[in-house]
């Protein structure tokens, strides 16, 4: 058999063999990384095509890098307050460790507090949750500050940071990382590459995140999880429209969540008919919400 | 023609099983940083097992959101986004272990990593502080012990509801 014929069936296979991650596995355990078969096995792992195949690890970092760029702003100063911020700690945690569907990131999940009075938060990929004092201010219990918190853990579940990232420059990330039959180590000139598509990600998730919102559809979305969220830590899931409803008596109300949310209105409306709750008042909680937010 | 018969054959296999279900003893990477094999599927289930970015697990089966799993003989439950079952998942740097090949080597090197953003640091040495914020975020860890208690005594406890 002539060699190219040879190779462009061995990559039609291979092709194939993308499909299914448990063949593959079989096919690299049989075969030796040094033979042909073996090459071509190895470098037809994953085809890497959307912001759904991005690693964990690689999800931490672009998160890392869009808060970085979040807290040198400085409109968003991170706040020095060790005590509302474990507690904020305390509350977000929870709703975690309650909710098995809530993803799990790579490093888990921080919190920040930033110190400014505009009513905002931003979730970062990766698990990276920075929430204003003003939104602090505008919750009346732990049950909202719980809400505040799950609509986050639900955006950063449902992915929508990285999914901001535009699908050209996903592309071009993908294309200079190659396939792992590649050399093992990168180019200084694909290193720069790479580097320039990175922050080009970065620049389209904070503007998302800054600027200009996520979409209706994702915010509801969020709002939806966020609720269930709720529910599955054992708070009430009627705070997040207790929640909305204050934010919506801003009378006038701009910038931050104003400009990049749906109106609280529309959001109330889109949650539908509350969800019932049957929990206990614990009066711990609003001892401790009392305590840490200082009134 | 027999290779392409056989890639063809490969490739039909491959197609028909793309949506089989995990198989016992297919290997699993762990690819958070830290986590825990827990003795029942659920969050403050007792450890049996500290895992670490990069170990390789072996799956016995799956129950919802979690995943029952074999690590060094211990038999014990992780939470499915704890671990990838693609073993040509990206790394951050400190998973990729010795007893993996050249190709799993440089497919876990391959990603956004360190190394991606010392370089994007080093082209935007104005965020230098605000990343050192972030470390310092990074860096605050809540014991599970203490986060337990503070769900009990908020009456959040799922085991106590």
């Amino acid at each position: 058999m002539r060699r190219p014929l040879l190779i462009a069936s061995l990559l039609a296979g291979a092709l194939g063999l993308a499909a299914c991650a448990g063949m593959l596995n079989a096919l690299e355990e049989a075969t030796d990384e040094n033979t042909v078969l073996g090459k071509v096995a190895r470098g037809a792992n994953r085809v890497r095509k959307s912001f759904q195949d991005l690693d964990p690890s690689e999800e931490h970092f672009i998160g890392r890098s869009v808060a970085a760029q979040i807290l040198s702003m400085p409109q968003y100063p991170l706040a020095d307050e060790p005590a509302l911020l474990a507690y904020v700690e305390r509350v977000g945690h929870g709703i975690v460790a309650q909710n098995d569907d809530a993803l799990r990131p790579f490093l888990d999940y921080r919190f920040g507090v930033l110190g400014t009075d505009e009513i905002n938060a931003f979730a970062c990929p990766g698990g990276l949750i920075l929430v204003s004092k003003g939104l602090l201010a505008d919750t009346q219990s732990e049950d909202e500050l719980a809400a505040v918190l799950a609509h986050e853990i639900a955006h950063v579940t449902l992915r929508h940071g990285v999914a901001a990232i535009q699908s050209s420059n996903l592309a071009s990330a993908f294309q200079y990382l190659g396939g792992a039959a590649a050399q093992a180590t990168m180019s200084q000139e694909d290193l720069q590459k790479l580097t320039d598509v990175f922050g080009d990600s970065i620049g389209d998730v904070v503007g998302t995140l800054v600027t200009s919102g996520y979409s209706r559809d994702a915010e509801v979305a969020a709002d939806e999880l966020g609720r269930r969220f709720l529910a599955g830590a054992g708070y009430d899931p009627q705070a997040l429209q207790r929640m909305l409803t204050h934010m919506a008596g801003h009378t006038g109300g701009s910038g931050g969540m104003f400009a990049t949310h749906p109106s609280p209105q529309d959001r109330i409306q889109a949650l539908g008919a509350p969800l019932a709750f049957t929990g206990p008042a614990v009066a711990a909680r609003q001892q401790r919400f009392a305590a840490a937010t200082g009134r | 023609m027999r290779v392409p018969r056989a890639a063809g054959l490969c490739a039909l296999l491959c197609l028909l099983s793309a949506s089989a279900p995990q198989n016992p003893g297919d290997p699993l990477i762990v690819t958070r940083k830290t986590t825990k094999l827990r003795a029942q599927k659920r969050s403050f289930a007792p450890a049996v097992a500290d895992l670490k970015e990069g170990d390789r697990l072996e799956f016995v089966g799956k129950d919802g959101v979690w995943l029952s799993a074999k690590f060094a003989k211990v038999s014990g439950f992780v939470h499915e986004s704890d671990v990838s079952r693609n073993k040509d998942v990206r790394l951050s740097g400190q998973g990729v272990r010795e007893t993996y090949s050249t190709s799993e080597t440089a497919a876990a090197r391959k990603g956004f990593n360190p190394e991606v953003e010392r370089s994007y640091r080093a082209g935007n040495p104005d965020l230098e502080k605000a990343f050192r914020l972030v470390d310092q975020l990074q860096a605050r860890e809540l014991p599970e012990a203490e986060l337990r208690t503070f769900l009990v005594e908020g009456g959040l406890l799922r085991e106590e509801r």
